[in-house]
């Protein structure tokens, strides 16, 4: 157990970078982005909360309800 | 997880992007972590696909700027085949498209992280793409973007064409509805109404464009596959034919592994020959296909292809009858 965690919560930030190297570039639904980084929504909206804790907006669209975060220096 | 690891990498990331040299003591420093910390981080960021580089005069790590692609990370793969394919059509001349493609490659490329723009350079020095000959038409830019405009708004253009058909230059009105590159020469096929129908026109033949400022319709439920239909490459006759051809040996196995039209079929008989069938509309084209490999192929059928060969068999007999 003591080996794994590190190497989950590795994998965890991972793909928060990716999630929002995404969310720079376009916009996506949850269910865009569960898809594309293989997780589940609610994976998705913890990891959102995460972003939004460490200081990155993501917003939502209101057009289509899209998320994406503007640009800013990442 | 906590969120101060996401929001300690989001902040390396961000020190590493400035351009300025941080070494790991000053990104510990930075950070207030330990130096392994900051390795671990590091290791993080290159797993998430981000590149940085170390250098070794200053001791510093940095993130090239142009090293992101923000939206669109490309692998190599997918690199390599817009940077191949665009680059190598774009050399084809100065034609519409193909030219600015190429313009594309090459900011596709310089914007690549290093790594991968040095992998692409390497293969690319070994690969080749070649695409056949072109037509070499001047001037397309002006016809090409008039026709584009005239496309989008759905209006009809005044025009003169150089016909071979028509034997000289006419006056025309067209309603484009779409522009084809095909094989050789870029084409507009679209409604004349001088000749009363959708007709193929090459693109490098038109002067004296305008716009009319006539609004037209195109007709509902037509694709330009529907209008080729079964055409052997593009110009589709009247009449539909089912050609039926036997290759030699020595070339069978040549044709067989070409699709060289959506209704081919292909049967072998014990001796190696191949059977060619296909369901062609006109015969115009088919017939210099058929041509280009002389005595290694036999027409079965239709019986007016085998008519239409003979005398240009005939008059090749004569040409070349003294040696």
């Amino acid at each position: 157990m003591i080996s794994t965690a590190p190497r989950r919560a590795d994998l965890r930030v991972v793909r928060i970078i990716k999630c929002l190297r995404m969310l720079q570039g376009a916009c996506y639904s949850v269910d865009d982005l569960a898809a594309r980084l293989s997780v589940s929504r609610r994976t998705v909206y913890r990891d959102l909360r995460l972003l939004g804790a460490a200081g990155v907006p993501v917003v939502r669209r209101m057009a289509d309800r899209g998320l994406h975060v503007p640009p800013a220096p990442l | 997880m906590d969120v101060t690891r996401l929001h300690r990498v989001l902040r390396i990331i961000t020190l590493l992007q400035t351009g300025r040299p941080f070494n790991a003591d000053q990104l510990a420093a930075e950070c207030q972590v330990s130096r392994r910390t900051v390795y671990r981080d590091l290791a993080t960021i290159e797993k998430a696909g981000i590149p940085f580089f170390y250098h070794a005069d200053d001791g510093g790590y940095r993130i090239h700027a142009n090293g992101l692609l923000p939206a669109i990370n490309l692998t190599l793969d997918e690199a390599l085949a817009l940077v191949l394919l665009a680059g190598e059509l774009g050399k084809t001349g100065r034609l519409p498209l193909f030219q600015p493609a190429r313009d594309a490659a090459a900011k596709i490329e310089s914007s690549l992280p290093v790594g991968l723009r040095s992998v692409l350079a390497g293969l690319i020095q070994r690969m080749a793409v070649r695409p056949g000959p072109v037509a070499r038409h001047n001037a397309l830019q002006e016809p090409y973007r008039l026709m584009q405009r005239a496309i989008l708004r759905q209006e009809a253009v005044d025009a003169s064409y150089i016909s071979f058909h028509d034997a000289g230059k006419i006056r025309l009105r067209i309603e484009p509805y779409w522009l084809m590159f095909n094989e050789r020469a870029w084409y507009v096929i679209g409604y004349s109404s001088k000749h009363r129908e959708v007709r193929t026109f090459k693109l490098g033949r038109f002067k004296d464009l305008k716009l009319t400022g006539t609004h037209f319709k195109m007709p509902k439920d037509l694709t330009i596959e529907k209008h080729l239909g079964n055409a052997w490459r593009m110009m589709r006759g009247e009449k539909s034919y089912d050609v039926r051809l036997k290759f030699s040996p020595l070339i069978s196995p040549n044709v067989a592994e070409v699709n060289w039209h959506k209704t081919q079929r292909i049967s072998w008989d014990d001796d190696g020959h191949v059977y060619f069938t296909a369901t062609v509309d006109g015969l115009d084209e088919i017939v210099w296909w058929v041509l280009g490999y002389g005595p290694e192929v036999e027409v079965l059928e239709p019986p007016e292809l085998r008519r239409r060969l003979a005398p240009l068999a005939q008059r090749m007999l004569t040409l070349y009858k003294k040696a």
